[in-house]
């Protein structure tokens, strides 16, 4: 299958300090590839600038997507071309009801204009899956959500949506287990759908991995992929701790 | 009469005219309009006093401070030493928002400290800047100057305290002069007695990445009204103001607290809690103002109201002007009511009877201003006992 | 369909007919133009001499020392059309109304929007009220709905016995004005137990450059009614100004409730200096939704005094200040004088392209209030640094047994929430806009579903470069 993504020796710095160091990887069409790595690691700073967050400067490097450079490409031209962000840590907008919210972007991304019984019935169905209250539709986005319900949330949007790359910050910190598994079930649901559609995860924990079987595993250290495998990786991170990695990198200088 | 007093003890010439200047536009001048809220709820003539005794206070302790860098003296022999800051800096934040009561300070002053904070002070202990006030039916007119130079970090305490019973006027006011990276932690300590009209203009200036902790413990007076002003003029300066009111009795409070964000990227708090027994009331007046080309800066400002009494009675106006949207933060926020009945039910089912409930609640409102007392000094003993005091009375 | 937020939007109502009218007085204030509006109107002698005292105290009262003096001191009171008449007949239809009138109607979309939804309708041109209808069934219930003028012919004994009791003319110079020089407006009386589910409308529309508009409003609500009322306004867009002051009365009895609804979209060179005030009685719920788009100087502070115990008073307000030439100074005052009333202020407003939005507001708990709770809530959104947020919030509080709480924030759009939208597909500006219509929500979701499309339409006109 043909690349999707290709990033090449990607330096990235946020408020003046250089945050990713030399970074690359390539995800396949039909992929899901694993990010793991500690908090502070650049698992975040990695998603924002994937998406287009201009905070982020990219000061060397590349970033190929379907073929385009989109380097410069605002976040919403990136989403024209079918990226989509699952974020850590979904922000709320008052007033802009989640209905609403998700109609208009279906509009710009796709162009039709779906009925609003026919766009309703699908979001209804969408909602079912993930066990979603249908009085969530007509709420603002996030605005008093639990941390689990905003994890959902953002997994209604990507069903909804339907975006051939997928990247997922955390979608599993803070749920219980239940919810977990109903997050899993849906992106398994999605890919079933999709199966050409790619996917980034980005975790702590193997637990996810439970459900959601990755082609690739990589380990992020210090602004960089320290190491990459297969799924075998997440279990013996989650065996051995980052420390383990650490130390590997250590001896390797 | 203060000038006949400054010439007796020689002041300077251009202090001679500044003082005759300032008489004369006295004269003239209309005690300020009660149409914008400085004003609203006190009424200025309270503090033009027709008494004619003008009086000093008793710099208590003054002789104490012979350390390196740290400079403690009479305003007038301030004056004296310095003269070429002096007469560059003395008055020059006055402004004219109070015109007639800082003309009347101005031409009458003749009493008060001159503090010169240098780059080689050594000691790490709080300054204290103590004005008493002793006779009866007298005009304490107070004029302090305070500079810190740049890179400086030093405590001041300001207190003001009199006999109990006196029945007397105060008009204090205070200039502060940050340097550059200069750190202040400045309280102000209103102790006079429940007789006392206490008048007090405070302004201050913040240079570049200065930071002023401005603290006002507020338990004196018959009426007192603090019209403080502070001006962040240099980037990265930070002002946190918070202060306390306890008032009992027929006390009233009247406190006008502006911030005024003149340069980018600069920092203001501002925190205030008043609780009132009895027929006490409190007027607290915010103004926060952030200019047109003062980017990024972050404000936010607190006034908490604890009603303790049937006849208490608070008003708050917590102003905002914005005139840049590249603000990262600005907001204010104000709660008036009575104590919680969950809280006093809670300490009940522990044992403490409703008084001491209620004493207990109210300690812990004020508690997080108190902590920024020096701790084991003279003063917070002071504090304490006075603030006992209050509470246990009625 | 582009937006460019950094143009202004031609004002869309800013055409106006040519003048063909019955009376019009000259310019300037003087004695004779009062006696002459009185005289014309047929007016009991109780109401000249109220509109005499009325002048003399307009004469004697100086201009206001606070809020936008500047502005406000541009105003040339000899300049103005004190009362025009534009047409002798009253219509009970749209037909019987003078045509080029009517047609200024029809533009407005007055007529259609009657047939849609609306329970009665009024509409206001110049000084007099020109067209009036109220549904049967409402008539037959005794449903009272007429043009103030009417109102005071007809049922004089009401008119007297409410009329300037909420708003005497001391209470500042603009209501004094009003109270000198008042013409048309609306009349409404509500029966017992008796509810209007349907919104009654009224329409004030200014044609004449230098009009001053003077409606008066009185809205009574007997114990245990309801009633709706909204009013729209528009004005031409003229190089020099006009004036519209305006005074509501609104008194809510036992157990009413009253909701108005203002959406203000006067031309940029209208004054736009407003007193309203309602009384709500024990039980009674007083709702005032304040949407400000237009004028050069609104100054306008709906206030409640909750007189009973358990009324409650919610104040919804929104404004938009766009251009350096305008200045929205708007708000609330809520006074609690009973035991157990409670009260919402929500203040929402935007500034844009060099404008001004201020809020002022008053919340007074009087001695023996016990029991009450307030919520004020005021966040203003700036779109560029030219503009201007002012917060102005007094809170006198002469009672213990109380909780109130306040509290206002300022900002811009935030970065994350941009992204947020962008990186589902949304252009910059589409984000934009859905940020700004989520700010208003508060506001718009209180509407009818007519209005609160009407007035997205307008959010989305005032920020784009050009109409269409």
């Amino acid at each position: 299958m043909s690349e999707l993504l290709t990033i090449k020796d990607l330096h990235v710095e946020i408020d003046k300090k250089e945050i990713l160091h030399g970074l690359n990887l390539s995800i396949k069409e039909g992929e899901i590839h694993v990010v793991m790595g500690r908090n502070g690691s650049g698992k975040s700073t990695f998603t924002n600038t994937l998406m287009g967050h201009p905070a982020y400067k990219i000061l060397k490097g590349q970033i190929n997507f379907k073929g385009v450079d989109i380097n410069n490409l605002k976040s919403n031209e990136r989403a024209k071309l079918g990226m989509f962000l699952g974020f850590q840590y979904p922000i709320s907008i008052p007033g802009v009801t989640v209905v609403n919210f998700i109609r208009q972007a279906i509009k710009v991304l796709k162009g039709d204009n779906i009925s609003p019984k026919d766009f309703r019935k699908r979001l209804y169905e969408k909602m079912d899956l993930l066990e979603i209250d249908y009085s969530f539709a007509t709420r603002y986005i996030n605005e008093g959500f639990s941390g689990g319900e905003k994890k959902r949330m953002e997994i209604l949007q990507m069903s909804m949506l339907e975006p051939c790359f997928v990247i997922l910050d955390e979608p599993d910190s803070g749920l219980d287990i239940d919810s977990l598994k109903l997050v899993a079930e849906s992106i398994n649901n999605f890919k079933k759908q999709f199966p050409k559609t790619s996917i980034l995860l980005v975790t702590h924990y193997q637990r996810i991995l439970d459900y959601i079987k990755p082609d690739k595993v990589h380990v992020f250290l210090d602004g960089n992929i320290a190491d990459s495998g297969g799924p075998e990786l997440a279990l013996e991170l989650e065996k051995r701790g980052y420390d383990w990695l650490e130390k590997a990198q250590v001896s390797v200088l | 009469m203060g000038q006949k007093l400054a010439e007796k003890v020689s002041e300077p010439q251009w202090l001679i005219e500044k003082r005759k200047a300032a008489k004369q536009a006295f004269e003239v001048e209309l005690l300020p309009d009660r149409v914008s809220h400085l004003w609203k709820y006190t009424d200025p003539a309270i503090f033009n006093p027709q008494i004619t005794t003008v009086e000093s206070v008793s710099e208590i302790g003054m002789w104490r401070y012979s350390e390196p860098g740290v400079e403690v003296l009479h305003i007038l022999d301030g004056i004296k030493k310095y003269e070429d800051l002096m007469r560059e800096k003395f008055g020059s934040l006055i402004d004219n928002k109070n015109l007639k009561l800082s003309l009347l300070n101005e031409s009458t002053w003749v009493s008060g400290y001159f503090v010169y904070i240098k780059k080689n002070k050594q000691s790490d202990d709080p300054v204290s800047l103590t004005m008493s006030m002793e006779k009866l039916k007298s005009f304490y007119p107070v004029r302090n100057f305070i500079y810190i130079e740049d890179g400086v970090d030093v405590k001041l305490v300001e207190q003001v305290c009199s006999q109990d019973e006196i029945l007397s006027d105060v008009n204090i006011v205070t200039e502060i002069f940050l340097g550059n990276g200069a750190k202040l932690d400045f309280i102000n300590l209103n102790m006079v007695g429940n007789k006392i009209n206490y008048h007090l203009i405070q302004r201050a200036n913040l240079s570049a990445q200065a930071q002023l902790e401005n603290t006002f413990i507020s338990l004196g007076g018959n009426v007192s009204k603090i019209d403080s002003e502070t001006k962040l003029v240099g980037e990265h300066s930070v002002v946190m103001v918070s202060g306390i009111v306890l008032g009992n009795e027929k006390q009233r409070f009247d406190h006008h607290i502006t911030v005024n964000h003149v340069a980018s990227n600069t920092i203001s708090g501002l925190d205030f809690r008043v609780a009132l027994k009895d027929s006490a009331n409190s007027a607290y007046t915010g103004n926060l103002k952030i200019a047109v080309n003062a980017l990024g800066c972050d404000a936010t400002q607190k006034n908490r109201n604890l009603l303790l009494s049937d006849n208490a009675k608070a008003e708050s106006i917590p102003e905002l002007e914005i005139l840049t949207n590249d603000v990262k933060k600005c907001s204010h926020g104000v709660t008036m009511g009575h104590l919680d009945e969950e809280q006093i039910y809670y300490l009940m089912s522990r044992g403490f009877s409703d008084k001491e409930a209620e004493k207990v609640i109210i300690e812990g409102f004020i508690e997080p201003i108190i902590l920024k007392i020096p701790e084991h000094t003279l003063i917070s003993g002071q504090v304490k006992s006075r603030i006992e005091q209050k509470l246990n009375k009625g | 369909m582009t937006l460019d937020l950094n143009q202004d939007q031609e004002y869309k109502y800013g055409f106006h007919d040519t003048e063909n009218y019955t009376f019009k007085s000259g310019r300037g204030l003087t004695k004779d133009v009062v006696l002459n509006i009185s005289k014309m109107k047929k007016e009991p002698d109780w109401m000249t001499e109220f509109r005499l005292r009325s002048l003399d105290i307009f004469n004697q009262k100086p201009m206001p020392k606070w809020g936008d003096t500047k502005l406000l001191n541009e105003i040339d009171f000899e300049n103005i059309f004190y009362y025009v008449k534009p047409t002798e007949k009253q219509g009970k239809t749209w037909e019987e109304v003078p045509k080029d009138i009517k047609n200024t109607f029809d533009r407005l979309g007055i007529p259609e929007a009657e047939r849609k939804f609306l329970a009665g309708v009024s509409a206001q041109y110049e000084s007099e009220v020109i067209y009036h209808s109220l549904r049967e069934d409402l008539e037959k219930l005794g449903v009272l709905f007429f043009d103030m003028d009417t109102g005071l012919r007809e049922y004089p004994e009401i008119v007297k016995k409410y009329f300037a009791t909420i708003i005497p003319p001391e209470d500042n110079k603009f209501a004094a004005l009003n109270s000198a020089v008042w013409s048309g407006g609306s009349f409404i009386y509500v029966p017992p137990n008796t509810q209007v589910e349907m919104p009654l409308q009224a329409y004030f529309r200014i044609n004449t450059e230098n009009m001053g508009q003077f409606e008066r409003t009185l809205i009574i609500a007997d114990e245990g009614s309801s009633v709706h009322y909204i009013e729209g306004c528009t004005a031409p867009t003229y190089s020099s100004d006009s004036l519209h002051s305006a005074v509501v009365e609104l008194i809510a009895l036992k157990n009413a409730k009253i909701r108005y609804t203002t959406i203000q979209n006067w031309s940029k060179n209208v004054f736009n200096l407003v007193t309203k005030r309602a009384v709500a009685h024990e039980g009674a719920v007083v709702e005032w939704l304040d949407g400000n788009m237009g004028s050069k100087l609104t100054m306008k502070y709906p206030s409640i005094y909750l007189i009973g115990e358990r009324a409650h008073g919610e104040v919804v307000s929104v404004a938009l200040a766009s251009g350096s030439d305008q200045h929205q100074d708007a708000g609330a005052k809520i006074i609690h004088a009973a035991p157990n009333t409670t009260s919402v202020i929500t203040s929402k407003s935007i500034s844009r392209n060099g404008g001004r939005a201020s809020y002022r507001g008053l919340l007074k708990v009087h001695k023996g209030a016990t029991g009450v709770k307030s919520t004020v809530k005021c966040d203003a959104l700036m779109l560029d640094a030219n503009s201007r947020s002012d917060t102005y919030p007094t809170m006198e509080i002469y009672e213990n047994d109380v909780k109130i709480e306040h509290e206002a924030t300022v900002s811009k759009i935030e970065d994350e929430k941009l992204f947020y939208l962008m990186s589902r597909g949304l252009g910059e500006d589409q984000a934009k806009l859905m940020i700004v219509n989520g700010f208003m929500e508060p506001f718009v979701k209180e509407l009818p579903m007519e209005y609160a499309v009407e007035l997205n339409r307008l959010i989305e006109l005032e920020m784009e470069g050009s109409v269409g």
